[in-house]
């Protein structure tokens, strides 16, 4: 019942920080506006539209992509069965953001004015190839570690050709590119929020399709074979799932690190349990929450200055993972 | 009374489609109910490998195995699930999860996608908690228990999945003597007032001697099979130590 | 109704033709005079004045009478325009056009700059009380322009440098004038109807083409008569001074490298570039005239201590308040001093923090040409001092 009352409060939590998201900004607007705008009254021309178009879709957007990563990284966690698994370490948010270059680099003057489109495209054909790749790998490995080094060395190829691409470039293609790398939620328009909001509501319903077999992994492989879990097809929809839901937020939003890394980590050491009927909503909620919470922080210094939203994401997260990593059993196992 | 499983000219290994390294050849046995037959053999000889092939894990590379006149190979792996289950020693700490929450997990091959709990599902875990006696322990956490405790667990989770075989990889090794004598009860008690078959691998002859009543022993890439007075009287586990001198009291 | 005879009327009133008579007269005269105004509208033409584009290459306009199509060009492609822009006289009829291209009601009455480098533009056009909006607040040195900002008639448009989209709302603007680079950032403007004008008057390669884009900004003010007769002036100023170079002789032309050190690298404007072309005209030879690119060329440090005992003259243009010092020029590397120290060349620098540099002298290429031209014929031009490059001592 203790956890009805952490999800009762982060619920209700995370309405407040909605509110706030929509009173703060780089404009001010005064707070009777802003609740005038709630209940549908007339307000200043400006500020409705800086209110419907802008704080409103961003505060969306940080929303759904907190849920989407953290999911991400919880479905990881599960079944690498390793703390330290997260969307990024499979190296899809690198492959991301090489398509992104080869579309904003190498695509030349193509790009530029058809702007986001080819984008977004770029970063889910991306994204999808490491994922096949680590899916084709996943069905030759028997044991998931190796899969895990597999991706992370993907990765780290996918970026080392992104410098490669970006050292060769000039500085008027190296602009955008270097822009989108930043992270931010502020980028959809209100056509793309229903896109993002859909693929997050399917990523959920075969998550929960996956409910068996995410349990029965966390025993082992082994283990899930044994009550009669299919380990290799379990496997390859998870790694997929994750691929298309970490590239379709990552083409949106640009790279945003670290939430799908430490959610998952707060959300049990916070509940106490790894059953994934308490995981999988909590991650959802904490992550929409964190995603929106780091969104807001980065807004708030100050009228003339505002944070790169990853470099908010990675002052919450890194120190959060040290902290789990710390008091796991894991560790200490390690250390005695 | 029929057998359980027919395994007829059985060859296995590690390699599919090579059948001239193949750990054992030729292998034609049939397993009654309630037979509680130890496998055991020198390090390597394909005792594991051999476990792993009729739980379906490796592919057999010659003959078949049939489980209630079913061929293995056949089975979805939920039926898979439902006939056999499978206790290995390797561990994987799966973190934050109750004893109570592990044992549900044997009832996953009868279950919907959620897991839906009947009467009957909680009436046997229940059962199961009680025969394997680990009641006091349901809502400890798996991680935090002790060796002993947490082979106790696992054995619980097989229990629950409610199969007429049961296949233990060395169930008793790693455990100190009280757990050990608490183990073997449970396996005797399985095989005899639960009608279970079990199979299972064992470096431990006293062990074996105590309560199997069958026994597989791995020989010149053979497999001998022996009833269990047989092998008592004959003393056949000095096949193990042929060419040794060491004179070996139990 | 002198012009029928009273029994006439009389007679066509008993009839009862005379009310349907009086309507279709009426509506046959509302017509024609409807048509009448649209042929006016169409004829008449609102643009006095007119302006003609003779160097500047990034930009074309072409008159109707009441709109303006502009079309804006880019390094990539010199034939297709990147954009055409529709300026369109308030309260006419907006004429067919394809849906690319973006509609602006001119004149303007108000205007968000991206770039601080507009502002002297506007300034020359007078302008400046126009600007709601402006990037980078900080760097902006127009006196006007800054009280305007102090009371906040002017705001900022950019937070931390970058294009902030709830400023520009706030802002009411009516026009965004941004800069052709890293358009991904102004996509969303689209979505508010703020058009977006992409000023590329940095593009140009010759100081006269930079100085024309006074007529572009024109264009959305109705103010070419006035940027045509500043132009002119510029014009006749810069070829003035150009002349009087040319008629120096000397047996050879200094020789001149312009160049910076960035990240073990150092660049130098290529033999296309403004730079080259503005040292040319002042007398001197550029050290790469003879190449064909306008870009930025990349010279590895061998090159340099390779020439630079041999050069005349060498510029940089300074970006931070520090004094310039050899030791700044030679990027404090200890090969470059040593070879200062021999050498006879001497320096010259532009200090963008202590003039406009990237702003103001946009509009004063002549001042340009005669710094330069004073500091290789030093006294060429007895009564001009100093303004944009000077001789470091």
């Amino acid at each position: 019942m203790k956890s009805k009352i952490i999800f009762g409060s982060l619920i209700i939590a995370l309405a407040v920080l909605f509110l706030t998201g929509l009173a703060l900004g780089s404009v001010s607007i005064p707070l009777p506006s802003v609740v005038d705008y709630i209940f549908g009254n007339e307000i200043a021309h400006s500020h409705y539209a800086i209110l419907n178009q802008i704080r409103l879709p961003r505060n969306l957007t940080a929303i759904l992509s907190g849920a989407g990563l953290s999911l991400s990284g919880l479905l990881l966690q599960t079944l690498f069965r390793n703390p330290l698994a997260g969307p990024s370490v499979l190296g899809i948010s690198s492959g991301s953001s090489l398509g992104v270059a080869v579309v904003l680099l190498a695509g030349g003057s193509m790009t530029g004015i058809a702007g986001t489109g080819s984008v977004v495209f770029g970063a889910i054909i991306g994204a999808l190839i490491v994922v096949l790749l680590i899916s084709a790998i996943s069905l030759k490995f028997e044991d998931v570690t190796l899969v895990l080094i597999a991706g992370m060395m993907l990765g780290f190829l996918s970026s080392a050709l992104v410098s490669i691409l970006a050292f060769f470039s000039n500085s008027e293609q190296l602009k955008p590119f270097v822009h989108w790398g930043f992270g931010s939620f502020a980028r959809l328009n209100e056509y793309q929020i229903p896109t993002l909001f859909f693929i997050l509501v399917i990523a959920v319903i075969v998550t929960l399709f996956l409910y068996k077999p995410l349990n029965a992994f966390l025993p082992g492989e082994q283990f899930a074979g044994s009550v009669g879990i299919n380990v290799q097809k379990s496997r390859i929809i998870i790694i997929l799932l994750t691929g298309l839901l970490t590239g379709i937020i990552t083409a949106f939003v640009g790279p945003v690190g670290f939430i799908g890394l430490a959610v998952p980590q707060v959300v049990k050491m916070v509940f106490k349990t790894n059953h994934h009927r308490v995981t999988i909503p909590g991650s959802l909620l904490f992550g929409a929450f964190i995603a929106l919470a780091c969104d807001i922080i980065s807004r708030i210094p100050g009228q003339d200055y505002s944070l790169p939203l990853n470099a908010v994401t990675a002052l919450f997260g890194a120190p959060v993972v040290l902290f789990v990593l710390f008091k796991s059993r894991f560790v200490k196992k390690v250390l005695s | 009374m029929t057998a359980l499983l027919n395994i007829q000219d059985l060859a296995i290994g590690y390699n599919k489609n090579d059948l001239k390294h193949a750990l054992t050849k030729g292998f034609t046995t049939s397993v009654f109910p309630g037979e509680r037959i130890a496998i055991m053999g020198l390090n390597g000889c394909g005792k594991s490998t051999l476990l792993r092939s009729i739980t379906g894990i490796l592919p057999l590379l010659n003959g078949s195995i049939q489980i209630n006149d079913k061929e293995i190979g056949q089975l979805t792996r939920r039926e898979r699930a439902q006939i056999m289950a499978t206790v290995f020693t390797s561990y994987n700490d799966p973190g934050q999860l109750t004893v109570n929450e592990m044992v549900t997990f044997g009832r996953y091959p009868y279950t919907n996608r959620f897991n839906k709990l009947s009467e009957r599902d909680l009436l046997l875990i229940e059962n199961t908690l009680e025969v394997a006696k680990i009641g006091h322990l349901r809502n400890r956490i798996v991680g935090e228990l002790s060796d002993g405790e947490r082979q106790k667990v696992m054995m619980a989770v097989a229990i629950a999945q409610d199969t007429p075989l049961l296949i233990l990889d060395e169930p008793a090794s790693h455990l100190d003597i009280r757990n050990k004598a608490l183990m073997m009860n449970l396996i005797k008690n399985l095989g005899e007032e639960q009608q279970k078959t079990i199979l299972f691998s064992t470096h431990d002859v006293g062990l074996t001697l105590k309560i199997a009543s069958r026994v597989w022993l791995f020989h010149n890439k053979r497999i001998n099979d022996y009833k269990i007075d047989e092998f008592k009287q004959g003393e056949h586990w000095k096949l193990m130590l042929e060419g040794l001198d060491a004179d070996v009291v139990f | 109704m002198g012009l029928l005879p009273n029994n006439s009327i009389i007679k066509l009133k008993k009839a009862g033709i005379f009310r349907p008579f009086l309507y279709t007269v009426f509506i046959i005269v509302m017509s024609s005079c409807a048509l009448e105004t649209e042929q006016k509208e169409m004829r008449y033409d609102y643009f006095r004045g007119k302006s003609s584009v003779k160097y500047a290459t990034g930009f074309k306009v072409a008159y109707y009478p009441s709109y303006k199509v502009v079309e804006v060009f880019d390094n990539t492609d010199t034939t297709k325009p990147a954009q055409t822009y529709l300026l369109v006289e308030h309260g006419t009829r907006i004429p067919e056009h394809s849906p690319k291209d973006i509609l602006v009601r001119i004149p303007l009455v108000s205007v968000s700059c991206l770039s601080t480098t507009h502002v002297p533009y506007l300034k020359s056009l007078e302008q400046v009380e126009k600007i709601s909006g402006i990037g980078n607040p900080e760097l902006v040195l127009d006196t006007m322009l800054l009280k305007q900002i102090k009371k906040g008639w002017t705001m900022s448009i950019t937070t931390s440098g970058q294009v902030d989209l709830e400023k520009i709302l706030e802002s009411n603007t009516s026009v965004l004038m941004a800069y052709p680079f890293d358009k991904s950032a102004l996509e969303s403007l689209s979505g508010f109807d703020i058009p977006v004008v992409y000023v590329g008057e940095y593009l140009e390669n010759s100081v006269l083409a930079r100085a024309e884009w006074i007529k572009f900004f024109a264009l959305f003010f109705n103010k070419e008569k006035m940027a045509n007769q500043l132009f002119e002036d510029i014009e006749h100023r810069y070829l003035i001074a150009k002349s009087k170079l040319d008629s120096v002789s000397v047996s050879k032309a200094p020789t001149v490298f312009f160049g910076s050190y960035y990240q073990d690298v150092w660049f130098a404007p290529g033999g296309q570039s403004l730079i080259s072309g503005l040292i040319n005209d002042a007398g001197a030879s550029y050290l790469f005239r003879d190449d064909n690119s306008t870009k930025n060329l990349t010279l590895d440090s061998e090159v340099i201590i390779d020439e630079v005992p041999e050069i005349d003259f060498w510029g940089q243009v300074i970006t931070t308040h520090e004094i310039a010092t050899k030791t700044d020029f030679m990027a404090a590397d200890q090969r470059f001093l040593k070879l200062a120290k021999k050498s006879n060349t001497q320096f010259f620098f532009a200090n963008s923090k202590q003039s406009d540099y990237f702003g103001q002298a946009n509009l004063e290429p002549d001042i340009l040409l005669k710094d330069l031209g004073n500091i290789f014929y030093p006294g060429l031009f007895a009564n001009h001092h100093f303004v944009y490059f000077q001789p470091l001592n």
